[in-house]
């Protein structure tokens, strides 16, 4: 994916430890703390500037993430998402699966599996099926058995 | 004012040759008794704003913009083409609303300089407004606030004024409701004129008290008088009138989808609809608020704001959105009202001035404008309609009760080309009723001259069902802003 260009793209809101598959149901007492994580996704957004394509997380690791054709449009695009630990090693041996889901209710989700191409990153395709507003959720299971969340925006799809 | 009525009622069939739902096993027994639907939609809405507070904010994968967006929207619509005013009958702010009654005895009579629609449509406006304005659609805690704040206006303005004050003078919802309930196939009306002829008591409208059989019931607060009723404007389905007669001589009968826009015959409550402005009102943005809410998701609008905002200097969304909404639900409706009013006129006997002949003529455009919302809304309400299945079993789950099982979700609905054509044919047969409509009108105001008159009209539908056959076929794009990404 050379030549990849950073999008807009907030930073990530969390981090969580043993957490289940994406797909399957999050624990109660997690899912259910909505205005906290509201508040805190409000003051992560002010900490970490507005969709810089990149960010740090709670538990320290930095996730940086590209689409490809940037802006990006209806059909596959390719999305290059880099972890990096708090000492700046790259993250290797992550199982990363992501969903795609628009902003707006009703849409059925897009799901796709990135592969590690080399020392921390990984990439797959995203099929976005629609123009708009999209999210990215990204699920990294890291190889220590911790789970890392990020909720990736990405403005703006072309139809 | 001539009287419809259904004929004399048989038992166990439908009286005068139509159908009468409240005499359909099971469905009619629903009807009847209101309360069943209140308590189940308080229970949805109730279950709407917990998830839409504390459940996961992002709109997709929230019970309260899903349903509320996609799902209520999308069923009250069809509802009102298939039954009729039923999300009223079910309301859940009314049962609040009469439970709040039995402790506060509302004193005052709704402000008379507020009577009309007027106030209720440019609330709808800014419900419309507001929806493009502040992303609604995509916030979970912003929809369920909108619930919480609709329940306290309610409860607020009928705790302090009596009858239906909020439903009548209010709510923007039941407005959108009594405008497209037009089209509705059933009505509430006497079974039987000759009945109500001999009636002194006037139950349906004052009330009947108490009987050692039966319980007190409650006349129509929206001051529908049932025998000189016409048409659905201002009926919420409540069956209060049902109840309170005593001879069982209100039906639910079906009749011709439309009709009450082309009669003008003066119906009890409301009067002629030829001569209340606020009801034109309530067509003019009925209709053109359809075609701005569908132009609202497609890309051109983006490109639109961009340009308007370029213009102006700004990167007020604000001031672009009220550009935007003064050109689609002011000067666009003037422009073209106008100039199909001027042309009508010259056939008009008397001719009338430009504002009676639009106020008019307007009504026959109804049938359009639910085609257009109808076609909107269901395109969302068809293509999303599994995708509420994984979220109640996300959100089941996440509260501790897995008994609805793991959540599927790749679920979805039609596809959007199956739904294409379902679009289409919605926005035909809105298009064909305007033009019956359009014709009925004008040959009623124009006896003589009814093809000439109503020509400007006919080509004004035909105007606004190619725009909204353009608007269709754009290529979606929901966006919550346009000045980035």
């Amino acid at each position: 994916m050379s030549g990849l260009r950073a999008t807009g793209g907030c930073p990530a809101t969390r981090t969580a430890g043993e957490a289940p598959s994406r797909r399957a149901h999050r624990p109660a007492p997690r899912e259910w703390r909505g205005v906290g994580r509201v508040a805190a996704t409000l003051v992560t957004a002010l900490l970490f500037g507005a969709c810089s394509g990149g960010g740090t997380g709670a538990g320290g690791l930095s996730v940086t993430w590209r689409l490809d054709p940037t802006p990006p449009a209806v059909g596959p695009t390719a999305l290059e998402v880099r972890l990096i630990d708090p000492a700046g090693a790259p993250v290797t041996g992550a199982s990363l699966e992501v969903e795609a889901n628009m902003n707006h209710a009703g849409m059925v989700p897009v799901f796709a599996t990135l592969e590690e191409t080399g020392p921390g990153t990984y990439e797959g395709t995203v099929d976005f099926t629609m123009g708009g507003d999209w999210f990215l959720l990204v699920e990294a299971a890291l190889d220590d058995g911790r789970t890392v969340e990020r909720t990736l925006d990405v403005k703006g799809v072309r139809p | 004012m001539p009287r419809r009525t259904v004929g004399p009622p048989e038992r166990g069939s439908a009286p005068g040759g139509g159908l009468d739902l409240l005499r359909v096993p099971v469905l009619g027994a629903l009807l009847r008794r209101r309360r069943v639907g209140q308590f189940a939609l308080l229970a949805v809405a109730a279950v709407l704003v917990i998830h839409g507070f504390l459940g996961p904010q992002l709109a997709p994968k929230n019970l309260a913009t899903l349903a509320v967006w996609v799902h209520y929207r999308g069923l009250l619509v069809l509802a009102l083409l298939v039954v009729g005013n039923v999300f009223c009958t079910a309301c859940p702010i009314m049962l609040a609303r009469d439970g709040l009654r039995r402790f506060v005895t509302p004193r005052f009579a709704w402000p008379r300089a507020l009577r009309g629609k007027t106030p209720a449509v440019l609330l709808l406006v800014g419900v419309l407004f507001g929806y493009e304005l502040w992303d609604w659609w995509g916030s979970p805690a912003a929809t369920a606030g909108l619930i919480v704040g609709y329940f306290a206006a309610a409860l607020l303005v009928d705790g302090l004024f009596t009858g239906a004050s909020f439903c009548k003078s209010v709510c923007p919802i039941g407005q959108f409701n009594f405008a497209g309930s037009a089209l509705s196939p059933f009505e509430v009306r006497a079974k039987d004129a000759a009945v109500c002829d001999g009636c002194s008591g006037h139950e349906c409208l004052t009330g009947a008290p108490a009987t050692p059989s039966a319980p007190a019931a409650r006349g129509c607060e929206m001051g529908l008088f049932v025998p000189s009723k016409a048409g659905n404007m201002d009926c919420t389905f409540c069956m209060d009138c049902v109840r309170a007669c005593p001879e069982d001589n209100v039906a639910l009968a079906s009749r011709a989808p439309g009709v009450e826009l082309s009669e003008d015959v003066s119906g009890s409550g409301v009067g002629r609809l030829s001569g209340r402005r606020d009801l034109s009102l309530l067509a003019l943005v009925f209709v053109f608020g359809a075609l701005a809410n569908a132009f609202g998701m497609v890309s051109p609008v983006y490109a639109l704001q961009r340009t308007i905002a370029y213009a102006l200097g700004t990167t007020s969304e604000a001031a672009v959105l009220g550009v935007l909404f003064t050109s689609l639900l002011v000067v666009e409706p003037v422009l073209l009202l106008g100039v199909a009013a001027w042309a009508s006129r010259r056939a008009m006997p008397g001719r009338p001035s430009l504002t009676s002949v639009a106020a008019r003529f307007v009504h026959g455009l109804v049938p359009l404008g639910v085609g257009v919302w109808a076609a909107h809304y269901g395109f969302h309400f068809l293509t999303g309609l599994w995708t509420i299945v994984p979220v109640a079993q996300s959100a089941a789950a996440d509260t501790g009760f897995a008994f609805l099982g793991e959540p599927t979700w790749g679920l979805g609905g039609l596809t959007e080309r199956a739904v294409q054509p379902i679009e289409t044919g919605l926005l035909l047969l809105g298009w064909l009723g305007s033009l019956m409509v359009l014709h009925r009108i004008g040959t009623r105001e124009a006896p003589g001259a009814a093809r000439a008159a109503t020509l400007p009209w006919a080509v004004l539908a035909t105007l606004l069902f190619a725009a909204a056959l353009w608007l269709m076929a754009q290529p979606m794009e929901m966006r919550g802003t346009f000045l980035d990404g």
